[in-house]
């Protein structure tokens, strides 16, 4: 992840930290882009918040059902090599 | 002021390890230029249609590179709209020659896809989607929500969405050009790899190379096909701000402008080349094009009322399934391939239609004999 | 060191990843399907993290919780330390990912800790010290770890992950902080060396030079400033590489079974490193009542052990009516996975 990029992004983070909502819909991922891979299987979401809906991706391995309530998380959200920027993001992850 | 195709051609779509982008492009136009009987300095400008070239080989400045193709370098214009890039560049020609800047053009469009691997080719092709509210999406776990969303609402089968993929395969065993000679099975398609579920790698269009040419022409030449209008519109690029996933609101205004301004009905339409990047999405664009009831699609294609003896054939070339999805070429193609079918009286009218993302751009041209 | 006035614990949280594996699994991947490991160190299963989880992920939840449990405003943080092994970077601290996933102020002061096992627990101190000092009003410690362990090595059985967040002020205190003391010296019983993956360690060298002594030497040295008794405790918490060790050093001080269990989590979630000894008073904090004495000691390896005399309030139980989420709920939630996917998850961390 590009530094500047990731640098505006981070101010979106706390947005969406702790915010939950309902699975509309969602897939699994077998097959993904490069900077994703190491997430591959993962879960494709799209949430509805009430006021609004959002697309993120599944927290780890986790598979949705609709009507699954979840929770907005910080987790990695790309993966690069050992000498690369870490990119965080919001992932969802189901709640009990 | 009526727009006709005076030339078009298709070159072969697939994986052409021997063909180079340039090449490809100027395989296509230099055939519509000799089937318009016309030579290449009578050509005024030039509208080349192209995703991603800058991503598969960083190449930009494609209007350059066409130009220059040309002894009298013509202007010419680059047009992307993701998969709707060659549709789109369709529309600035026809843009350009009603305002009656130019009489005859040339609009290619090309993609070379296969030099690079098909987890990057995943990675290019993503960015039709939105990069700040999409992160992490795929374009087959887009279309994955939808279909889901589709099968969820309207109990749209397996089987259903299977069928449109087995059809396709069945129509490009005709077409000449199509990447696939080769019929499949539904219970084949349901067996395939899965890409994001419920679509497995059957369901989805391949990674292909290829370009296809139109030429343009506001001048009267008899017996050539009129392009008669168009209609264009657009929906939010994600997902979460459609007001529906099970229909694209853009094919359904594309379709309402065409036939308000061809004044044509949908029953004098005989075919239509829809945009099959995946199975759900040529249920979706029958549905949205009005040949079926919102949710009948699947029903109508397991029944076969979308291929010949059927209601209207959907995707004779085979769509983008089985003939290819070179993107950028895929929307010239449609038109390209439609000239050949109406000139051969496989048709007297016919539609295609053309998406970008996952259903933020639709265009819908109407073409005449 | 005793604090005079009244500061402590206003709120924490904790974080467990959502994974497990039983040591019978890694027993089992070894080809050991009847070895005995696991029940000899105490530790039936441990966390394990998942490959988009790590100590900054982990300490974000843990913080998270520990904010949404607070009365008090988060724009009142002053300071935020954390405590880690495995911080993701060498250079670039994880406190400042967290700062802004948590909309924490911008004027705060911070660094990242190392301090092997105790790193958390040194947050703690410094926080505390912030707060008695009056330079800050509240800080956020925080010890977390994704630890690393060589496959094949003993400390495949225990090395885990998690994270636990303790918010410390001087108002609303849930408990009380009385007093804290320290020591150190140069015993080199693990290591880690910046471009190793995984630590070294010298097999029972780190028992009695390393653990047993400093873990014994820094309780008695804070019981005896305090003039207290093993018997004057309610809850005794101590550092966890395993179940033995914690069992062992309670019975040398004089601390009984009882005194110790409730913070023994180690046998279901391993040795989460910085974070263990902060988990395990978490979870004594989920079910102490009022006026109840907590005696924590850590331990790091290298070696060092911060020892805390706590005293709840009556705020504490009263507090937790209102709380859901207390650690035995995400231990058991854990779902266990086999060998293979566990070094799928750990080859990141």
């Amino acid at each position: 992840m590009q530094p500047a990029r990731y640098w505006r992004d981070n101010k979106t983070w706390k947005v969406w930290v702790g915010k939950r909502g309902t699975v509309v819909v969602s897939t699994v991922v077998t097959v993904s882009s490069p900077e994703h891979a190491a997430f591959q299987p993962y879960s494709y979401v799209l949430v509805n918040f009430g006021t609004q809906q959002h697309e993120f991706m599944g927290s780890g391995h986790e598979t949705f059902q609709e009507g699954d309530k979840v929770e907005c998380a910080l987790r990695k959200i790309t993966s690069g090599d050992d000498r690369s920027l870490i990119g965080y993001g919001i992932k969802v992850k189901k709640v009990t | 002021m009526t727009i006709r195709i005076i030339g078009s051609a298709v070159t072969p779509f697939g994986e052409l390890w021997n063909k180079n982008l340039r090449e490809l492009l100027s395989d296509a136009m230099l055939e519509a230029i000799t089937n318009a009987s016309l030579s290449p300095t009578d050509v005024e400008a030039i509208f080349v249609a192209n995703k991603a070239a800058g991503n598969f080989e960083n190449q930009h400045h494609l209007n350059a590179l066409v130009s220059m193709m040309f002894p009298h370098y013509p202007p010419a214009m680059r047009v992307e709209a993701a998969c709707a890039s060659g549709s789109m560049a369709m529309i600035a020609a026809e843009l350009a020659l009603l305002s009656g800047r130019y009489k005859t053009v040339v609009v290619v469009g090309g993609e070379k896809m296969t030099d690079v691997s098909a987890q990057e080719t995943t990675h290019i092709l993503s960015g039709a989607a939105d990069n700040a509210t999409e992160i992490g999406s795929t374009f087959p776990a887009l279309y994955a929500l939808i279909a889901k969303s589709h099968m969820n609402t309207f109990g749209t089968t397996r089987d259903q969405v299977s069928a449109v993929a087995v059809k396709n395969h069945k129509h490009a065993m005709k077409n000449a050009n199509a990447q696939f000679h080769k019929e499949i099975t539904i219970e084949q398609v349901n067996q395939s790899q899965l890409i994001a579920d419920p679509l497995r790698l059957l369901d989805c269009s391949p990674v292909s190379d290829g370009a296809a040419a139109v030429v343009l022409s506001t001048r009267f030449v008899k017996g050539s096909t009129k392009l008669l209008g168009f209609g264009h519109a657009q929906d939010s690029i994600n997902l979460s701000d459609r007001s529906s996933l099970t229909t694209f609101r853009a094919t359904e205004g594309a379709m309402q402008q065409a036939l308000a301004q061809t004044g044509l009905t949908r029953q004098q339409l005989q075919a239509a080349e829809v945009h099959d990047c995946f199975t759900i999405a040529e249920i979706l664009a029958i549905e949205d094009l009005g040949f079926f009831p919102k949710g009948e699609g699947g029903r109508a294609t397991i029944e076969n009322k979308t291929t010949v003896g059927g209601q209207i054939v959907i995707n004779p070339s085979g769509g983008l399934k089985a003939c290819g999805h070179p993107v950028g070429a895929t929307g010239v193609k449609q038109i390209a391939f439609l000239n050949s079918y109406i000139q051969r009286g496989d048709a007297k009218a016919a539609l295609a239609h053309n998406v970008g993302g996952s259903g933020a751009t639709a265009v819908v041209h109407i073409l005449q004999k | 060191m005793k604090f005079s006035q009244p500061i402590g614990i206003i709120s924490y949280g904790t974080a467990l990843p959502t994974h497990s594996i039983l040591g019978s699994e890694i027993e089992r991947a070894r080809g050991n399907v009847n070895g005995k490991t696991p029940e000899s160190l105490g530790v039936l299963q441990k966390t394990v993290a998942e490959v988009d989880e790590d100590t900054i992920t982990l300490s974000t939840d843990a913080a998270f919780q520990a904010l949404l449990r607070s009365p008090e405003k988060k724009d009142a943080i002053g300071a935020v330390f954390i405590g880690s092994e495995s911080h993701p970077y060498a250079v670039k601290p994880s406190s400042t990912v967290l700062k802004e996933a948590l909309d924490l102020p911008e004027e705060m002061s911070s660094a990242d800790l190392q301090f092997a096992c105790k790193a958390g627990t040194a947050a703690l101190q410094i926080c505390s010290s912030f707060v008695a000092s009056r330079m800050q009003k509240t800080c956020l410690a925080i010890g977390a770890d994704t630890a690393q362990s060589r496959p094949g090595d003993a400390l495949e059985f225990t090395a885990g992950a998690g994270a636990a967040a303790f918010l410390i002020g001087r108002q609303h205190l849930l408990v009380r902080l009385l007093a804290t003391c320290s020591v150190m010296s140069d015993t080199p019983d693990f290591w880690r060396r910046p471009q190793a993956h995984y630590p070294e360690h010298a097999g029972r060298f780190s028992g009695d030079p390393a653990y047993f002594y400093h873990v014994t030497t820094a309780t008695r040295n804070l019981l005896e400033e305090l003039s207290l008794q093993p018997s004057d405790i309610d809850y005794c918490v101590f550092h966890t590489p395993n179940a033995k060790f914690p069992e062992a050093v309670a019975k040398q001080l004089g601390f009984t079974s009882q005194q110790l269990s409730q913070s023994l989590i180690v046998k279901r979630i391993g040795n989460t490193y910085a974070a263990a000894s902060l988990l395990g008073l978490a979870h004594v904090l989920d079910v102490a009542e009022a006026g109840k004495r907590i005696l924590v000691t850590s331990y790091g390896s290298g070696a060092g052990s911060d020892a805390f005399l706590l005293e709840t309030t009556a705020l504490l139980p009263k507090s937790r009516k209102k709380w859901t989420e207390f650690v035995d709920e995400k231990i058991e939630r854990l779902t266990p996975i086999e060998y293979h996917q566990y070094r799928e998850c750990t080859k990141s961390h």
